[in-house]
């Protein structure tokens, strides 16, 4: 058994296999960690929206031992991790981090935040630091606002989004 | 007693991973066939837990052997461990990973338990030891590292 608490370092070694494999593949394995995640949380997403999200990573706080600060606001949920867990052990692994390790989060958060009509606008900060930022709005000129502040901010590099991926409603 | 473990986590436990193992596993099979577990599980063994294959080679089990009673008592697993002559032998009545499954909704999946067959014997590899494992019900085994006979 793989303990759980040690999942991410198999999961850094499943990365480092798939990126190998050629551009592209990683982003087909997302789909289906995001694809099983959404038994935790696209109910929830799609009943309570914003408060969902904020409800969903309370939970995981407390379960996965995070630093992180979870915040609801009328129009936005965001969280920000001090100190990810994730990456923390990843780094501390006597096998190395694969370099896009960072990019499965919003990897598998992006298409469920898609499929609940939310815009979401994620901040890596940096794939060697165990921190990031998420933002989500219901209204896509605040996404945009956000996005276009954290890429000045940040660089274009390490903000993903889904913004692309969602027809432009505004205000909903 | 001083720990021999690499990584010793501590806090709460998040088994909903397990799901996500069985997951990705399926989803290797599917995509680059059993070659890539056989791969990844091999590097997961050597590479991230470097110290327990090297202790190994060298016929030192006791990484290994503090490794199952930790984890598998922080998961809240039913299980013995027991040394046997030079070697240990896992005996595990309530696998907590398969449990773990259930509760998510899924059948325990035996790919788990392949999985754990792979690494086991990818940890073994180079060792004195030959590994041994038995499925002796859907959420039980048996695991052994058992020194091979000439081996000193």
């Amino acid at each position: 058994m793989i303990p759980s608490d040690h999942f991410v370092r198999f999961y850094n070694e499943v990365f480092k296999y798939i990126v190998a494999k050629g551009p592209g593949e990683i982003r087909s394995y997302y789909e289906r960690v995001s694809k099983n995640q959404e038994y935790h949380c696209l109910d929830l997403f799609k009943a309570k929206g914003l408060e969902g999200m904020h409800e969903y990573w309370e939970h995981i706080k407390v379960e996965e031992n995070c630093d992180m600060a979870n915040h609801l606001e009328p129009d936005c949920y965001w969280f920000e991790f001090f100190s990810c867990p994730s990456l923390s052990k990843v780094v501390d692994n006597d096998a190395g981090a694969c370099p896009q390790y960072c990019n499965h989060c919003p990897g598998w958060i992006l298409p469920i935040m898609t499929k609940t009509g939310h815009f979401a606008v994620y901040n890596l900060i940096s794939r060697t630091e165990p921190r990031c930022m998420m933002f989500v709005y219901r209204d896509r000129t605040k996404a945009e606002r956000k996005k276009a502040e954290l890429v000045a901010r940040y660089g274009a590099d390490v903000i993903l989004d889904n913004l692309g991926e969602l027809a432009g409603k505004a205000g909903a | 007693m001083k720990s021999n473990l690499r990584y010793k986590s501590t806090g709460e436990v998040h088994k909903d991973f397990h799901g996500l193992t069985c997951a990705t596993l399926h989803y290797l099979i599917d995509n680059y066939g059993m070659e890539s577990v056989r791969e990844i599980l091999k590097n997961t063994a050597q590479k991230v837990y470097k110290t327990m294959h090297l202790a190994l080679m060298s016929g030192d089990c006791s990484e290994l052997t503090e490794w199952w009673k930790y984890y598998l008592d922080r998961e809240g697993g039913v299980f013995s461990v027991e040394g046997q002559g030079d070697g240990v032998r896992l005996v595990v009545r309530d696998c907590p990973a398969l449990r773990h499954l259930v509760k998510l909704g899924q059948m325990p999946d035996p790919v788990l338990c392949e999985a754990t067959c792979i690494f086991n014997e990818a940890l073994a590899e180079g060792s004195p030891f030959a590994v041994e494992f038995e499925r002796t019900g859907d959420f039980s085994c048996v695991q052994a590292f058992r020194r091979r006979e000439g081996d000193a």
